[in-house]
C-alpha cells in the first residue's frame, strides 16, 4: 500500500521508472485475470494494454486512495464488461470449440498429459458471467466478498451464493468430463 | 471426484504472463500517454503535482470563446454590454465560420481572452474554486466559457448546478453545449472518484506468521519526506506506537499486531505540526526503506442550513475516515490532529486536515446527519463545500422532540428484580447506555418521542434481549421480564443432540449418558483458529471446562459435550476444527452442530431457527458461552453463567 502510494506519487510527478515498476508488479496478476474472465488471451491482452494506458493518460485524475491492485482489478473487469456488452465479442467456450461431454477418452489423455488448467480456464468460461466474476476475483483477484459485493452491486450474501454455485457448477463441469 | 478446495487451488495456480514484446507494447504507450497528461520530466526527479490542463479542452474553449467573444464585440457596439443576447450567441456559433471570417482583429481578440484565460489559470492553479465560480456566474460570455472548463476540471459540484442552468440557456440544441458537457464531466469524475474510492483499502493482507516471528514482531524502518523529496523531522505513529524521527528524518517502528490488521492508520506529522500525512499500513507492504510524504495540511470549511434555508449552528463536527462507500473507521482517530469551529452564523472551519486518505466529514445533531465525503481535498489547500444541509434521519423532523423519560424495572423469571442489569437504547444513531440499580430500575431521560428505538437488555446467563420500543408521552414507562436461554425446556428432558459430525467420537445420544451430569457447550465458534488462536475466547471456557473436569474426576459422573457452530464458506473449515480438537487434546465429545431444517418441528416461533445450527437454535444460545447442566435423570435444569457453573455442578453432583 504504502509502496504503491509512493509509486503513484513518483507516476503523477512524471516519472516513467515508477510506472513501469506498476506495471512489472501486477501485469501478470491482470492478465490472468483478463484471460480467466474472458476466456480469450488476445483479448485480455487488449484489456491489459487498455488499462495501462489509460491508467497512465488519466493519472492526474487518480486518487491515491484504497489498494491500487485493487482499482487496476476493478478497471479490468469493467472493460471485460463493455466487452460482453458490446456484443461485438462472443465468449469462445468448449461449446464452440469442439465437442466435449462423451469425448471423455480425450479429457483422460489431457489430464495425463497435465492440460488440466485449459480444462478448467474453459469451464470457468461457460459460467455465468456473475459467477464468474465472484470466483476469479476472489480467488485470482485476491478480493473480499464484501469488495466484491460493491463492484456487483449485490449483497456480500449474494456474492457467497454466486462463489458457491460458480464453485459446484465448475465440479460438476469437470466431474462429468473427467470420470 | 474433485472437491471445492481442489479446484479453488487450481483456480488460484491458473497463471498467465505477458511476454517482452507485448510488455515493450504496452510501456511505450503507457509512456507517451504519461507524458501527454503530465509533460516529460526526468525520471526519479522529485517535485510537487504539476497541475496541467487538458489540452483538447482548451482548445475547444478557445474556439467557442472566440465565437462568442467576436459576437459580443459586434453586438455591442450597438447595445452596450447587453449579455443577454441568446439569440444571436445561438446563431453565431451554429455558423462559426461566417463569424469567423468576418473577424476584423484576431490579435485583439485574442489578448483579451488570452488575458481572461490566464486569470482563470491562476486561479484553477491555486485551487481558487469560488473565483471560478464568480467567474462562471458573473462573467461575459467567453468568461463563463473559460470559467467553465476549469471547474470541469477542478471537478467542484457546486458548479454543477449553475452550468446546466447556463446549458440551458445557451445553445440548449447543441449536442456538444459546452456548459453541459463541462457539467457532465464532473458528475462523471465523481462517479469516476467512488468508483476508484470504492475499491476497499481496508483489504486485510495474509497473515502468515513465519517461524521466528511468532511473539516477536517486524520493524519498520524509513524516513519522512516533503513533496521535494527532502527529509522532514517529525513523528510517526502506527497502531499503538509512536517514535520520533532523527533529524534526518528516519526511524523504526513496531508493526503493528496481526490483530490490528484492516484498521491500521498510521499518522506522520512534522515536527510543528503543520504538515502531515495518514496512511494505512497492510502487511503486504515492505518494512524496508518506506518513505512517507508528509505534504502541508489542508482545511475544510461551509456552512449547515436545515431543509427550510434556516441556518443551523448547535450541530457537531466529525471527520472519519472511508475506505469505501460504505465502511468508515468509526473513532480509529484517537488525538485527531484537526481543529474545528463552529460560529454562531452555522459557519464552520476544520484546520489541519492530512489529505492522502479519504476522509468523511460528517454533521451531525440529534435526529439529523448529513455525511460529506471530502473529495477533491489538496494538500494545502482550503476545500469549501458551501451550503450542507442537515438532513433527518428516518422518523425525524425539524419539529421532533427529544423529552421522553423511560422508566420501568426488570426482572428474572421468577419476577425477581435484577439489579445490574445493562440497558441500552439506540435511537437515532444514538447509543445510551445505563444499569439497573439494587431495586431492578433503569431510567433514560431524553428519549426522542414518537420514533422507533430499539432496547437492548443484558444480563449474565440470560444473554441479550432485544425489542423495539417508540415513546408515545414525555414520561413512559416499560418494565422488562428477562427469561435464560432454553427456559422453555427447563425441569423437562433435553431435548437432545443434532450432530452433524462428531470429531473424537462415535455418536451417540443422550440417553446413554444417564446417571452423569452433563455440561453441554453450545454455539462454539473457532473462527481465527489456527492463525489468531489467541484471540479466540473459546480458550478460556475451554480452561475452566478442564479445570472443573480435573477437580471432579474421581466422581466419574461428570462429562462434557462441546458443539461447535455450524461450518461457514468463511471461517475454519471441519480439519481446522478437527486440528484443535487434537491440538489442545480434548478428550470430551466434540461435535459440529447440524442444519437448523432438522429441528424445525420444535422450535416456536419459527423466528428462533438459526443459521448457526440446530442445537444452536434448539437451546436458544443468545450470548457465550452457551452452558446447558442435564442432571443424572436426562432434566436440563438451567443454563450456567461462567461465574456459577461450578456451583450447580457441585448442586447436581449432590456433593
Amino acid at each position: 500500500m504504502l509502496e504503491d502510494r509512493r509509486l503513484i506519487w513518483k507516476v503523477k510527478a512524471g516519472d516513467a521508472g515508477a510506472l513501469r515498476q506498476i506495471y512489472e508488479k501486477y501485469k501478470d496478476e491482470l492478465l490472468t485475470i483478463a484471460v480467466s474472465l474472458l476466456g480469450e488471451r488476445a483479448a485480455a491482452e487488449d484489456i491489459l494494454y487498455d488499462v495501462f494506458v489509460s491508467f497512465a493518460k488519466e493519472i492526474e485524475l487518480f486518487q491515491p486512495y484504497g489498494s491500487l491492485k485493487n482499482y487496476l482489478i476493478v478497471c479490468v473487469v469493467e472493460r471485460v464488461r463493455e466487452r460482453f456488452r458490446s456484443k461485438m465479442y462472443e465468449v469462445v467456450g468448449l461449446d464452440s470449440t469442439g465437442p466435449i461431454g462423451p469425448e471423455t477418452e480425450r479429457a483422460k489423455e489431457r489430464v495425463a498429459v497435465g492440460e488440466e488448467p485449459q480444462m478448467l480456464a474453459d469451464a470457468l468460461v461457460r459460467l455465468g458471467q456473475q459467477q464468474r466474476e465472484a470466483v476469479v476475483l476472489h480467488l485470482q483477484g485476491g478480493m473480499k466478498f464484501s469488495q466484491i459485493a460493491e463492484l456487483q452491486e449485490v449483497s456480500i450474501s449474494t456474492v457467497q451464493s454466486r462463489y458457491r454455485y460458480g464453485l459446484d457448477k465448475l465440479r460438476s463441469m469437470l466431474d462429468g468430463e473427467v470420470v | 471426484m474433485k472437491d471445492a478446495e481442489r479446484i479453488e487451488n487450481s483456480i488460484k495456480n491458473l497463471r498467465q504472463s505477458t511476454d517482452a514484446e507485448m510488455d515493450e507494447r504496452i510501456l511505450k504507450d503507457a509512456f507517451e500517454a504519461l507524458e501527454g497528461a503530465v509533460g516529460p520530466q526526468p525520471a526519479g526527479s522529485g517535485g510537487g503535482i504539476k497541475s496541467t490542463i487538458g489540452v483538447l479542452a482548451v482548445a475547444i474553449v478557445i474556439v467557442a470563446g472566440l465565437v462568442a467573444f467576436e459576437m459580443f464585440r459586434r453586438e455591442g457596439q450597438q447595445v452596450q454590454r447587453r449579455v443577454g443576447d441568446k439569440e444571436a450567441a445561438v446563431k453565431a456559433v451554429n455558423e462559426p465560420e461566417s463569424i469567423l471570417d468576418k473577424t476584423p482583429d484576431v490579435q485583439e481578440i485574442m489578448t483579451e481572452f488570452e488575458s481572461e484565460l490566464k486569470r482563470a489559470e491562476r486561479m484553477f492553479g491555486v485551487g481558487d474554486a469560488n473565483g471560478l465560480m464568480t467567474m462562471l456566474s458573473e462573467g461575459q460570455i467567453y468568461s463563463k466559457l473559460i470559467a467553465a472548463n476549469f471547474l470541469s476540471k477542478i471537478g467542484d459540484m457546486r458548479a454543477v448546478e449553475l452550468l446546466e442552468k447556463l446549458g440551458s440557456e445557451w445553445w440548449p440544441n447543441r449536442a456538444d453545449n459546452p456548459f453541459a458537457r463541462a457539467a457532465e464531466e464532473i458528475k462523471g469524475r465523481f462517479r469516476q472518484k467512488e468508483t476508484k474510492l470504492a475499491d476497499g483499502s481496508k483489504e486485510k493482507p495474509g497473515t502468515t506468521v513465519g517461524a521466528g516471528t511468532k511473539d516477536g514482531r517486524r520493524y519498520i524502518r524509513g524516513w519522512l519526506i516533503d513533496a521535494n523529496d527532502k527529509p522532514v523531522r517529525g513523528e510517526v505513529r502506527l497502531g499503538g506506537s509512536k517514535v520520533e524521527t532523527t533529524d534526518k528524518g528516519a526511524f523504526t517502528i513496531a508493526e503493528p499486531r496481526d490483530t490490528e490488521f484492516g484498521s491500521v492508520f498510521g499518522r506522520a506529522f512534522n515536527a510543528e505540526g503543520d504538515m502531515g500525512s495518514f496512511f494505512i499500513w497492510e502487511r503486504s507492504d515492505d518494512i524496508n526503506d518506506v518513505e512517507i510524504i508528509v505534504e502541508p495540511l489542508a482545511s475544510v470549511s461551509g456552512f449547515v442550513e436545515d431543509r427550510n434555508g434556516e441556518r443551523v449552528e448547535d450541530f457537531e463536527l466529525k471527520i472519519s475516515v472511508y475506505a469505501s462507500n460504505d465502511v468508515v473507521y468509526e473513532g480509529s482517530i484517537d488525538d485527531a490532529p484537526w481543529r474545528s469551529r463552529i460560529n454562531a452564523d452555522g459557519s464552520f472551519d476544520v484546520n489541519s486536515v492530512p489529505t492522502p486518505v479519504p476522509l468523511q466529514l460528517t454533521v451531525k445533531k440529534p435526529g439529523f446527519k448529513t455525511p460529506v465525503k471530502l473529495q477533491g481535498l489538496a494538500a494545502g489547500r482550503n476545500l469549501d463545500l458551501g451550503r450542507i444541509i442537515l438532513e433527518p434521519l428516518e422518523g425525524f423532523d425539524e419539529d421532533s422532540k427529544w423529552d421522553c423519560n423511560l422508566a420501568g424495572i426488570v426482572v428474572d423469571e421468577n419476577n425477581e428484580p435484577m439489579a445490574g442489569a445493562r440497558i441500552g437504547c439506540i435511537a437515532a444513531e444514538e447509543r445510551f447506555d445505563t444499569e439497573t440499580d439494587a431495586n431492578g430500575l433503569y431510567e433514560f431521560k431524553a428519549l426522542p418521542e414518537g420514533v422507533q428505538m430499539t432496547i437492548t437488555a443484558y444480563f449474565e446467563g440470560y444473554g441479550y434481549n432485544n425489542f423495539a420500543y417508540t415513546c408515545i408521552e414525555p414520561n413512559s414507562v416499560k418494565d422488562i421480564r428477562m427469561f435464560p436461554p432454553a427456559y422453555d425446556w427447563y425441569d423437562k428432558p433435553a431435548p437432545g443432540l443434532f450432530v452433524s459430525k462428531w470429531l473424537n467420537s462415535e455418536p451417540f445420544g443422550l440417553e446413554e449418558l444417564k446417571g452423569k451430569v452433563v455440561i453441554l457447550h453450545v454455539g462454539i465458534d473457532l473462527s481465527g483458529y489456527p492463525r489468531e488462536t489467541k484471540q479466540l475466547a473459546y480458550l478460556q471456557y475451554l480452561e475452566q471446562i478442564k479445570g472443573i473436569l480435573e477437580k471432579y474426576k474421581e466422581e466419574g459422573t461428570l462429562t462434557v459435550i462441546a458443539i461447535h457452530k455450524r461450518l461457514q464458506q468463511v471461517g475454519p473449515k471441519e480439519d481446522d476444527v478437527r486440528q484443535f480438537v487434537k491440538e489442545y487434546d480434548i478428550n470430551f465429545p466434540f461435535g459440529i452442530d447440524e442444519e437448523m431444517d432438522v429441528v424445525k418441528g420444535l422450535v416456536s416461533p419459527p423466528g428462533r431457527l438459526r443459521g448457526e445450527g440446530a442445537m444452536y437454535s434448539l437451546y436458544e444460545v443468545r450470548a457465550e458461552p452457551a452452558y446447558y447442566l442435564i442432571d443424572k435423570n436426562g432434566i436440563l435444569r438451567t443454563s450456567a453463567t461462567q461465574s456459577n457453573l461450578e456451583e450447580w455442578i457441585e448442586y447436581l453432583l449432590g456433593r
